[in-house]
Parts: C-alpha cells; structure tokens; sequence
C-alpha cells in the first residue's frame, strides 16, 4: 500500500482502474468499472465517494456483481437458496451443502436506493397494496414480481415469529404470488424465569434451554428441506464444516472491525464497513470469495492502522450507529459532518459473533439464531450496544430509523435512555429513507450539532 | 382480588379465574388524546391506546401481551419503560397448528400459570379449571345483528375495534347499509370457530379453544382463513366488506389485496387513525360511495 488514503469519485476510480490495469494490477474476474453497473442502472454511484485503495474496489465490485454471480450460477446447475429475515443462520446450513448458494431477497431493500427508483420496485409494491407506510424491504415484493433482479431461487425459506409486521406481511405475499415459502419459528427470546435452565448465546445474551430446543427442532425441519432441495445429506460432519467456514468469516470481520472501529484515524470508511459487515450475513453468495475480500481488507487496515493514516481526520467524533441506511450515502455524510464509525449494530450481531463448534451443530446454530437481536427486548439490544460502545470508545450513538419498520416506531427511544443512562452520551435518532437528497439539509444539520456537541464534550 | 388484563383473544380468560384472579378482557376505549399528543409515528394505534389505557388503570395489577404482532410485543418495553405494571409476555407459536406448536402453547399456558402463581394466585385443580371453562366468553360483543329492510348488508373484517369506533355501525346506517357480520378481531375472528372436542383434560379444551381453532391473519401460512369467511359471508348474506386496519397496523394493512384477491363480494378498505372525531367526515363520503355501488 503506497497510497495516502482517501475518497474519491466514482470518475476518480474508473480512471484510476485504467491506470491500474495498465500498471498489471489483476483483479477477480467480476471486477470491472464502476462505469459499466451505472450504464446497468446503479446510477446511485454516481453520488458516493470510495475508498481509494483497491481492496475497497474489490469489496465494491463484489456487492455490485452479485446479481449477475447469482445468475450465472443458476446457469451452471447450482441450487439457488432463497433465505429470508433470519440475516445469518440459515445460509451457514445451506453453504455446508455442495453446489449450492444463498442469498437474501431481503437485500433487494437496496435496490431503489442504488438504482435511484429507476426500477420501479417501490412502484410494484405499491400496486399490491404494499405502500410506503411499510419498510422499505417492499423493494423485495416488486423484485420477485418483475423476476429483474436476482434468479428465481429454487427454494425460498423465510422466518415467522419474532420477526418484523411489515416483513411478514410482505413476504406472505409469496406463496400467492406462486413463490412457495417454507416457514420456519423463531420465538421471541426472553430470559430465563425462576427455576428454568438457561445457556449463553453468542454476544452473552442468554435464553432458556427450552427456546433453544425449539429453534433447534426448527432448524432441523430446515435441514431437511435443504437435504430435499439439495439430494445431499446435510448431516452433523457437513453442518459443522459449514460452521467452520462460516467462523472463518466471523473471524476475519471481527479482526477489520476491531483493527478499524478501535483505531484513530479509521483506516477504512463507513460506506466500506457497513458493506463489509453485510458479506457477514449470506457471503455475497460466494463464501470463498468475501473470505478472500475480507482479508485484503484486513491487510489493509492493518497496513494503514501501523501507518498512522486513514480514511478521516484524528479528531472526527466516534459514533456508534445503529441500523443500516436505506440510503447508502448517509454514510458518506457522516464523514463529511465530522463523524466516524465507532461501532455499529447493523440488525444482524448475531451473524459477526462466532458460531461455538464444541456442541452439537444444531444446537450451536439454535444459539446463534435466538442471539438475533431483533428477536429479543430492546433492552437486550440496549444492553450490548452499551458494551460495545464502550468497548470501542464511542462518544455518541445514532439510531437510524428505517421509514416504515415497525421495529423502529418504538425501540429508538428505548435504545437511546439507555444509552444515555448508562453511559451518559449523547444520542441521535433520524429517519433515512431510500433516496435521502430532499432531506440532506436536514440530516447533515442534525449530525453536524450531535458532532458539536461531541467535541464541546471532550 | 388482583385483576389480569389482556386483549388478545389466545389469552385463556379461564385459566386466569381458575387461579383466583380476575381476568379482564379490554377492547381499547380508543382515541389517542389521552396524553395530547395524537398517533405516534409507525405504532399501531391500537397498541398505543391500549397501553395508554393500561398504565392509567390503577386496578390493574398485571397485563398478558402476545407476540402475534411485533406491534403488541413491543409493547412489553413500552411498558417496562413506563414502569408500568408486571407483564407477562406470551409467546404464541405463528405457525400453523400441529402437534410441535400445540406443545409449545400448552407450555406456554404453563408458564402462565406460573406467573399467575407469582401474582398471588393458586394453581387451579383439574375441576376448578373445567368449572372456569364454563364461564360465558368474554366478550358480550354481537358479532352477527339481524338485517333490517331496506339495508345493505355488510360484513366489517379487521383488526381489533376500539370501542369509540363502533361509531362505524350508525355511520353505515345513515348511508343506507348494516353491517351485519362483524368478523374483527374483537368479533367474529376473536372467538373460537367450530365446536372444541369433549376431553378429559380441560387443558387439552383450553388449547383448542385458545389456540387450535383460532383464524388469524398473522398466522404462517394463513391457511384456510378466507374460505371460512366466505362461508360465513354467504350465511349472513351480505353483499360487501368493509375491510378496516388500526392506522400502523401492516399485518392488516397489507393482507387488503389478499382479501381483494379471495373474496368475490365489492371491499372498501378502511384505514383508522384513532380519533374517530377526524374519520368521521371522510369515512361517511366513502362508505356512502361504496354502498351506492352496492346497490
């Protein structure tokens, strides 16, 4: 790494890709400009700033070739394995199976934010009576009925339960649409009455033995409808090598997030890290590979961390952010407001703690699923996000409303009195939606006081 | 005596009078101006009044939520931050009935029982609790009204009706229509369908009353719902739906097209903000437009 770290255009990194090319840089085959995907529609990358180094374009090219990586492995015979809500269990079962890949639909959510509504999902959704008053994870329902997106998945398997209204709403469309759901069970997590045997779960949550026993009879049920997709077995010596390479993942995350969220200056972005973070939950449909993105994203960070450089100044106000953005250059603008990244609980801890591989593999992957923290109190979500936080050093957390979810309507305040009971920082709760421009005003005044207010604290 | 309120119809009323306390079904009064500031962003304003209504109701001692929608187990940390009084969290399977569910509800009711006990009650003999299974249901609502002449009969489908807006019946009326059915969940979807097998063990009565043969559109899948009523549709006659969701309610709210799509009979859909007051204006234009259709 020679370069001095930081972000450039999306002009700036198409001609440095040239250069690159020329200098004899190779790149995995779905690496190509930034150009190409918004002549295909992207035209929201327009308006990003990246990281310069080309670790960050890899990690880049990986998310943005997804779509086309599922299809061709459609193409080539693999089982394409839908898998909704859970973000993080499941696809760790179907990966231990040969030739096959997940992904989460879900993850169309994005879609009108980076195709800047061009391809009219939310248009869809309204025209099924699903409209703005629901999350923006509507994007999914128009994806699955204009078949424009991601390949239609062999098998699409969705969590119930403890999960959001609006997404269940949404995806009990489904089955209507022609679109056959498996549904799985995932209790409300609660802790342990008087008397009740409770474990540990990964993140130190804890549950009692008997919801663990549920999730674990679940998740068999699950295991048998892969072994039935798949005509393979999914037996324990499968699911624990499939543990283990998921654990692999975990691990590099858990090394980028610490060597990044722990370091002054941010040896990497906020854009990157909350990309980087979402390979946690499905692999960006090719687990070998976000294992190889990862890890040259770790080998930068490191580089630069032992440098002294990064991607924002030594005096930018560490904020732990809590829910992803529906849009993606909220990130930037934190950045460009005087913020950084001091930790993050994106919706889905419980897919960047490691999975325990001294146990049974159902009942470690039952452990995992309860930890979700969407699943559990808000209280409990409090809880770990005060950990984190002080962990990491954070002096002010941001709670990120997704418009519509109704997770959201409450768990916000919740989250952000504990926060400032416990550790007494000061808290900022917006709503992003998925195109924000009529809004950035707004929202760039709004983080630029919680950023004074940070620095008048110090 | 220590009273326990609930509003969700999987909550077994019974099991609560078998252990000496007294159970108190609430249909929310409704209206959102208890505390002047109106609805609240994304909570379904139905959950909003009723945990409004709770932490003022001095005599409550406890209160049973469900997980059938994150709305109302939400509601348990509103509650907890409010300080409000003990809650017990019932956590009712979403999946459809079969043995593995029934068993998780039956351990479910055992729980409860056990919370109950917490509260000071004492645990119900196997008599005692068949004797409570006799108690009348809970709710004196008249889910089926004998038509009158010269009126459409109507049927109104949704989610749970605060009582403040059961002011919907007369607005229907002076348009020329009756609603002749209620199938809300305060209605017709709140009670038991079909007869509950005789069975030695009342709890095995509790679990199908409460649980088994229950229609409920947050259910996974949803199963033979519409089916149902549109038998129910066709016995009382009625020749259109009124289809209304509590405003923030998405598991209603996006089951209209489901509906649409299933049921043959015209469907106004009607979305309820909670202050009848504000409604009433719009409601009248379009309940008068669609009973025009009708006719």
């Amino acid at each position: 790494m020679t370069e001095h770290p930081e972000q450039i255009t999306v002009k700036q990194w198409d001609r440095r890709f040239t250069e690159l090319n020329a200098g004899g840089m190779t790149w995995p085959p779905y690496c190509d400009s930034f150009a190409r995907h918004i002549r295909q529609g992207d035209t929201r990358l327009r308006s990003l700033v990246y990281d310069n180094a080309p670790a960050a374009f890899r990690l880049w090219q990986f998310l943005l070739s997804e779509e086309q990586r599922l299809h061709q492995a459609q193409a080539n015979g693999a089982l394409i394995v839908g898998t909704m809500k859970d973000l993080g269990t499941i696809p760790v079962m179907a990966y231990a199976l040969e030739n096959t890949v997940a992904f989460y639909p879900d993850g169309a959510w994005w879609i009108p934010c980076v195709m800047e509504m061009s391809a009219g999902l939310l248009a869809v959704a309204d025209s099924l009576g699903v409209d703005e008053s629901f999350c923006p994870v509507r994007a999914m329902l128009g994806a699955f009925v204009t078949e424009a997106h991601f390949p239609r998945p062999d098998l699409l398997i969705c969590s119930t339960g403890a999960v959001c209204d609006d997404f269940s709403a949404i995806a009990r469309r489904l089955p209507d649409m022609g679109f056959p759901v498996f549904w799985w069970e995932i209790p409300h997590r609660r802790h342990a009455d008087p008397g009740e045997q409770q474990v540990t779960l990964p993140g130190a949550r804890s549950a009692p033995v008997c919801q663990v026993e549920q999730v674990k009879t679940e998740l068999d049920r699950v295991r048998r409808a892969l072994e039935e997709a798949s005509t393979q077995r999914l037996d324990k010596p499968r699911l624990c090598q499939g543990i283990q390479q998921a654990n692999q993942v975990r691990a590099q995350l858990t090394h980028l997030r610490e060597l990044v969220y722990g370091a002054t200056p941010s040896p990497l972005g906020a854009l990157e890290m909350l990309i980087a973070e979402m390979l946690a939950i499905h692999f960006c449909s090719d687990l070998p590979e976000s294992l190889k993105v990862l890890t040259d994203l770790v080998d930068l960070a490191r580089c630069r961390v032992r440098a002294g450089v990064g991607i924002t100044d030594a005096h930018s106000a560490r904020v732990f952010w809590v829910n992803p953005v529906a849009d993606l250059r909220v990130m930037n603008l934190l950045e460009q407001c005087g913020g950084r990244l001091s930790g993050t609980d994106f919706l889905f801890t419980h897919a960047l703690d490691p999975i325990r591989q001294d146990m049974d593999p159902l009942e470690a992957l039952a452990r995992t699923a309860l930890a979700d923290p969407m699943v559990g109190s808000a209280y409990d979500r409090a809880e770990r996000i005060a950990r984190d936080m002080r962990h990491w050093n954070a002096e002010a957390m941001i709670v990120s409303r997704i418009p519509g979810a109704s997770h959201c309507a409450t768990e916000g305040r919740i989250l952000c009195e504990h926060i400032q009971k416990e550790l007494g920082l000061p808290c900022l709760e917006i709503e992003v939606p998925p195109i924000s421009d009529g809004m950035s005003s707004s929202l760039q005044t709004r983080l630029e006081a919680l950023i004074e207010v940070v620095k008048e604290r110090r | 005596m220590k009273r326990v309120v609930y509003t969700s119809p999987y909550v077994p009323g019974p099991l609560i009078a078998a252990h000496g306390l007294e159970p108190c079904y609430v249909t929310v009064e409704g209206g959102l101006d208890r505390d002047g500031n109106g609805p609240m962003e994304g909570v379904c304003t139905y959950a909003h009044s009723f945990i409004q209504e709770v932490l003022s109701d001095d005599a409550c001692s406890a209160i049973v939520l469900t997980t059938t929608c994150d709305q109302m187990r939400r509601a348990a940390d509103w509650i907890q931050s409010m300080d409000g009084p003990h809650v017990f969290l019932m956590n009712v399977p979403r999946l459809e009935a079969s043995p593995q569910t029934i068993g998780l509800y039956r351990e479910e009711l055992k729980r409860l029982g056990r919370f109950l006990e917490g509260l000071g009650g004492r645990p119900p003999s196997d008599r005692k609790l068949a004797q409570a299974l006799q108690m009348p249901p809970k709710q004196d609502i008249q889910v089926t009204i004998a038509p009158k002449q010269n009126k459409i009969p109507l049927a109104l489908v949704g989610g749970p009706l605060p009582t403040q807006d059961r002011e919907l019946f007369a607005l229907v009326e002076s348009c020329g229509g009756q609603i002749v059915l209620d199938a809300t969940e305060t209605g017709l979807l709140g009670q038991c369908h079909g007869d509950v097998p005789e069975t030695s063990d009342p709890r095995d009565k509790l679990v199908q009353r409460y649980f088994v043969q229950r229609w409920d559109v947050g259910r996974r899948p949803v199963g033979d719902l519409y089916r149902w009523l549109d038998a129910h549709f066709k016995t009382a006659a009625v020749r259109g739906v009124l289809f209304r969701w509590n405003l923030w309610c998405d598991l209603w709210h996006g089951e209209l097209a489901c509906f649409k799509q299933h049921i043959a009979l015209p469907v106004l859909g009607i979305e309820a903000t909670g202050n009848m007051a504000a409604d009433r204006s719009r409601l009248l234009t379009r309940i008068g437009a669609f009973i025009e259709m009708v006719t």
